[in-house]
């Protein structure tokens, strides 16, 4: 192999230097911080603290709190996700079918975007206020005794619904850029070929969206993982005891609620060990299957 | 095998543009049919109104006897090559090939025995388990085309299928598609805006201007009996000299420009002004000078067979085109005096562009 060789220059060293700052200061170090941290058991009050190995993952590992936040997470991530795919994917089809006023739809299924987190679930908060929420309201009035204060279910439903609406805007922002980059003769050889519209959406349309759907997997897992903090934080505080807790929810309560630092770090380290793995995973065996 | 008979087959778009002004044609069995014309004739609306990707406003498309206005494409028993291919991009190019048939319910060896048949004839044999990405441009026509062959459909349709291949290859492929047509006798339609194609793959020609068909004919009868100055100068290349003329007080003649005079054998009343079209290839060299018209050289463009030389002649620089066979050499500004046939000229209203 031959090797072209460039005169080595500097500046391009200094042109990304505020970037590896920036990851150093906010990710390198405090991610080494949170390793070193997990080695540690320190007293409440932080005065001193000692070094004892992996004591504080054996904790994490046979605390039943934990395996709970963790099952949680999964069932939330996996819900999270596979709900806003497919109703953002169904609402891009419908919205590309549009040809009357299809702007509208379109700006207003995006509005969601514009939404921070928190104040999503602010918004989740109102809606099941058990004394002038509209959606605790009618939930009741059908018949079911809905309390997502007491019953773990109920309030895991209502992080869901929140945390579901308000990625589907996202979603169906890819979906629908995904769906207007199949060049239209495609679709129009698939009307020749194939009757029925169900058959062709299934075999052509949606094998075509296969890497949007997959990039969207990733971001929605990462985004149920993490981003949904804002949401319980402000909703549900991880009640009703911590069954609304998802991991990081978990690390957030346990180290700066709980003061248990060692502990806490610990959590974060298994969740970068969870989250490298299922990237990994992800991008070994699924990305294969859906690039055409 | 099949017919095509559109009936006062009009199209009107929602933004209110009436892309296609009534076009009734009947288009026979095993018939190849093409469709030429500039951009925005409405050509290609023509044939996705056949196939049924765009709706009819008014009037009746029938394959064989029966109406299909109201029928999904799919059920209309037509193939469509498209411009760009159109061809999956996640499927094999035998999943390609397949996936029409496997949508109609045909049994796996039915499918193998014509995939595989198609495979042979388009020359595509080592290609069926590769995916589009992975052939040329030409190849991948081919496989579009393999998917239209093995449905064994009434009727073939071509949306410009050879635009976005090089010109060598075009050739070649235009030459595949008449041989294949010819061996397999189905009907086709064929839309196009190169002439040469247009010429050279047509049973019959439709030559469209503005949503209206011109004129409709064989090839040879198109190019020998233009029916308006608008056919006349599409088809044909360098295309047809027009000639501002009167017709002379004894009607033997025709006076043009600066007062050459064209012979004429029509019955055309005295002082009628019309158009005179003369082919490039229809004027010829006078040695003695006593040609009927009179022009100067202004460029030459040798072909090696063919040269082409454009000139200008009367006092308001009109311009004429000749071509002539082998290699000739005249200098700028020299005067050529060109002589033409009575037959080999055609006549146009001035106001209507119909030939007289």
């Amino acid at each position: 192999m031959k090797r072209v060789q460039f005169g080595h220059s500097p500046v391009p060293y200094f042109f990304v230097a505020p970037q590896i700052l920036i990851i150093a200061i906010f990710f390198l170090w405090p991610a080494a911080q949170a390793v070193y941290q997990s080695f540690l058991l320190e007293d409440a009050f932080g005065m001193s603290s000692q070094f004892v190995w992996f004591r504080n993952f054996e904790d994490v590992l046979s605390s039943s709190s934990w395996l709970k936040s963790a099952i949680f997470t999964a069932v939330f991530s996996f819900l999270v996700a596979f709900i806003s795919i497919a109703i953002s994917l169904f609402l891009a089809v419908r919205a590309d079918e549009v040809i009357r006023g299809a702007k509208s739809y379109k700006t207003l299924l995006m509005w969601g975007y514009a939404v921070a987190p928190p104040v999503a679930g602010l918004l989740g908060n109102m809606l099941f206020n058990p004394l002038m929420g509209d959606l605790y309201k009618l939930f009741n009035s059908f018949g079911f005794e809905f309390n997502h204060i007491q019953n773990a279910n109920d309030a895991a439903f209502v992080v869901t619904l929140i945390a579901v609406w308000k990625q589907v805007s996202v979603n169906f922002i890819f979906f629908l850029s995904g769906l207007q980059g199949i060049p239209k003769s495609v679709t129009e050889a698939a009307t020749l070929d194939c009757k029925s519209a169900e058959r062709r959406f299934w075999t052509i349309t949606f094998p075509l969206l296969a890497p949007t759907t997959f990039f969207l997997m990733v971001i929605n897992l990462t985004y149920a993982f993490f981003e949904t903090f804002g949401i319980i934080d402000v909703s549900t505080k991880g009640s009703p005891g911590g069954a609304t807790a998802t991991l990081v929810y978990k690390v957030y309560v346990d180290g700066f609620l709980g003061a248990d630092m060692g502990g806490s770090s610990a959590q974060s380290v298994l969740l970068m060990i969870m989250v490298s793995v299922l990237t990994v995973f992800q991008f070994r065996f699924i990305e294969r299957k859906v690039h055409y | 095998m099949a017919t095509v008979t559109l009936n006062r087959a009009e199209k009107t778009y929602d933004n209110g543009f009436k892309a296609l002004h009534g076009i009734d044609l009947h288009i026979g069995d095993g018939e190849f049919t093409v469709l030429v014309g500039p951009s925005g004739c409405g050509k290609s609306t023509l044939l996705r109104m056949i196939a049924g990707l765009e709706s009819i406003t008014n009037g009746e498309i029938k394959i064989d006897d029966r109406v299909v206005n109201n029928v999904a494409p799919a059920d209309r028993d037509i193939a469509m090559v498209f411009q760009n291919y159109a061809l999956y991009p996640h499927m094999t190019n035998y999943a390609n090939m397949a996936y029409g048939l496997k949508n109609r319910g045909y049994s796996k060896v039915e499918i193998d025995t014509r995939v595989r048949d198609a495979a042979k004839i388009l020359q595509l044999d080592d290609y069926l388990e590769r995916k589009p990405q992975q052939l040329s441009g030409g190849q991948r026509q081919r496989v579009a085309m393999g998917r239209a062959i093995v449905r064994e459909p009434k009727v073939f349709l071509f949306d410009e299928p050879l635009s976005n291949l090089d010109a060598k290859l075009r050739v070649d492929m235009r030459l595949e598609i008449k041989n294949l047509q010819q061996r397999l006798g189905i009907t086709s339609v064929y839309v196009t805006h190169d002439q040469v194609e247009a010429m050279t793959l047509a049973d019959r020609l439709i030559v469209m201007n503005a949503g209206v068909a011109e004129q409709i004919g064989t090839p040879i009868e198109i190019y020998e009996k233009p029916a308006s100055l608008f056919v006349a100068s599409f088809i044909g290349s360098p295309s047809m000299n027009f000639l501002n003329g009167t017709v002379s007080d004894d009607k033997s003649h025709v006076v043009i420009g600066d007062g050459s005079k064209i012979n004429l054998d029509h019955q055309i009343e005295s002082g009628r002004e019309l158009v005179v079209g003369v082919r490039p290839e229809h004027f010829t060299l006078t040695v003695d000078g006593s040609g009927a018209l009179k022009a100067r050289v202004r460029m030459i463009e040798s072909l090696g067979a063919e040269t082409l030389v454009y000139l200008e002649f009367g006092e308001k620089n009109e311009s004429v085109t000749l071509r002539m066979q082998g290699t000739h050499q005249f200098a700028k500004g020299q005067e050529l005096a060109l002589a033409t046939t009575t037959d080999l000229v055609h006549l146009f209203d001035r106001d209507s562009g119909k030939r007289l």
